[in-house]
């Protein structure tokens, strides 16, 4: 993909070729692809199919569809209806003339092309950023926090609390997308959107992860507890040896006596290894 | 990344312990009638009961342990799940791998090699020499009817899979704790719209078009230049 400074500079020079050939049908091509790649962008962004070219959906029809999706469900019209319909002009004239468009049309439709890429769309598939959640990711701390201690109805409660204050913010966000279009308020309409619906889907509190495992800081940071699966690995064993045990001493109460000491040796150095286990891992990851 | 390496490296030595302790005495019972030995039978778990007692009569026929009934497939079975996690440890490690859900069937392997493993210093013991009279893991008894010192004995395959256990767990709860926990991130977003636009786009050649109009634009200029020439020529000669 090139750079939209590329594509302005080469695009003077195709205009400057064009402008002394008088030929506008290669400006009127070069813009139609642009616009259509632009439109492709923008519904990718928001999570939308690419435009179908196999079946010649048009673009302004593709416009129609971005529009009906972003109102089902962000509550906003995402291309106001004047660009829609002048597009839809214009391209139905590129269509009919098969790109023979007079200097005029070609401007016109270049004038739709860059109010189309003033349109600054977020990624609608980008992880939330927290500082477009003020106010929610407090609660969520503190419903994190009841997660921990409290019981299961508490943590409910306190998610219907979080989703209440999300749709009362999203509300609100909305009202001023529909007044005016800010890429700045829309991405806040998609990160809420995606907080609820992540608050409404138990994806079974999974850490999540760029890259591989050992690029991530969490797992460097978290390389001791190799350390602590050690020591488990050793509380098990000699567990499930102790256990061995007193089920012979059960079988056979006789022989008790000769086990006596080994059994408290074992148990013992069981629970020398739980009690490491549980305050230098266990307790630091509670 | 020390951490791991290290760890990694017990799981292998572990592993290899494992293997060897198949094929080396897991448990003994012998039997001392005045100081001389009458009794020997050292279990293996792949070879069950054997003797180092050549006279087949007296108490060491008699007082013959039990067979282990544990059938043979059971210790091929863990030769390839031993197998399967060393290539899981090699080439499907989890500190490395992007895709976590894939390792999800590994985990499984590495997990029933674990409790594999547990089988042999558990189980084993419990439900084999327990409940047939073979004490357990050291005692010595005697039988003051018969004179005989018995001497029952966890050998070295049990300590080699107690030692394996040991060594092995830690790579395997971290390979498990690693895939419940973790969930790789695939929404590289950015680069994955990147990719499909590419795909997707029509591809516009600029420097074609330019090129076009410019030899379209000289074209044209030659063509002038021609026709100006054929005119001047016609002045000058006066017609064709």
């Amino acid at each position: 993909m090139i750079s939209e400074e590329l594509i302005d500079h080469k695009l003077k020079e195709l205009i400057r070729v064009c402008k002394k050939s008088q030929n506008y049908r290669k400006l009127a091509v070069a813009c139609f692809i642009l616009l259509s790649n632009r439109m492709n962008e923008i519904g990718l962004k928001l999570g939308i199919r690419s435009r179908n070219r196999k079946d010649d959906e048009n673009i302004y029809e593709y416009m129609t569809l971005i529009n009906k999706i972003s109102q089902d469900s962000f509550n906003i019209i995402f291309f106001n209806q004047e660009l829609v319909k002048d597009c839809k002009r214009i391209e139905l004239i590129f269509l009919r003339t098969k790109g023979q468009l007079n200097l005029q049309q070609v401007s016109e439709a270049f004038e739709l092309y860059y109010d189309i890429r003033k349109l600054e769309v977020p990624n609608l598939h980008k992880k939330i950023d927290k500082n477009l959640l003020k106010g929610v990711s407090e609660v969520a701390s503190y419903s994190n926090l009841f997660s921990n201690k409290g019981s299961h109805q508490d943590s409910n409660q306190v998610k219907n609390l979080i989703l209440y204050k999300i749709a009362k913010k999203e509300e609100k966000v909305r009202n001023q997308l529909n007044k005016q279009y800010s890429p700045e308020l829309f991405e806040s309409a998609i990160a809420l959107q995606q907080a609820k619906a992540s608050l409404e889907r138990n994806n079974g509190n999974k850490i999540i992860i760029r890259g591989t495992l050992k690029d991530s800081l969490i797992f460097k940071d978290s390389q001791y507890k190799l350390f602590g699966f050690f020591l488990l690995g050793i509380f098990i064993t000699f567990f499930l040896f102790g256990i061995t045990m007193v089920y012979e001493a059960m079988e056979n109460p006789l022989i008790l006596e000769g086990l006596g000491s080994f059994l408290l040796m074992i148990f013992g150095l069981c629970l020398l290894i739980f009690f490491i286990y549980w305050n230098y891992f266990l307790k630091e990851r509670r | 990344m020390k951490a791991q390496l290290i760890f990694k490296l017990t799981f292998f030595i572990g592993v290899c312990l494992s293997f060897l302790s198949l094929f080396v005495d897991y448990y003994s019972y012998q039997g001392f009638e005045d100081g001389e030995l009458v009794l020997s039978w050292n279990l293996n778990l792949f070879f069950s009961w054997t003797t180092q007692l050549n006279n087949q009569r007296g108490y060491n026929d008699l007082l013959k342990p039990p067979e282990l009934e544990i059938p043979i497939e059971i210790h091929i079975i863990f030769i390839v799940l031993l197998v399967g996690s060393v290539f899981v440890v090699l080439f499907k490690d989890v500190i490395s791998a992007k895709d976590y859900i894939a390792l999800r069937p590994y985990v499984y392997v590495l997990l029933t090699f674990v409790l594999f493993i547990g089988f042999y210093i558990f189980i084993i013991p419990a439900f084999y020499l327990i409940s047939n009279g073979l004490y357990f893991p050291i005692i010595t008894l005697s039988d003051e009817d018969i004179g005989i010192i018995y001497f029952n004995f966890i050998n070295i395959g049990y300590y080699l899979q107690f030692i394996s256990f040991i060594l092995v767990f830690p790579y395997v709860a971290l390979y498990f704790h690693t895939v419940q926990k973790y969930e790789v991130d695939h929404e590289d977003s950015e680069k994955i719209i990147k990719d499909f636009l590419a795909k997707e786009n029509e591809d516009l050649d600029f420097d074609k078009f330019i090129a076009e109009e410019d030899i379209r634009n000289q074209f044209k200029k030659m063509q002038k230049n021609e026709e100006l020439k054929v005119k001047t020529q016609i002045i000058r000669e006066g017609g064709i």
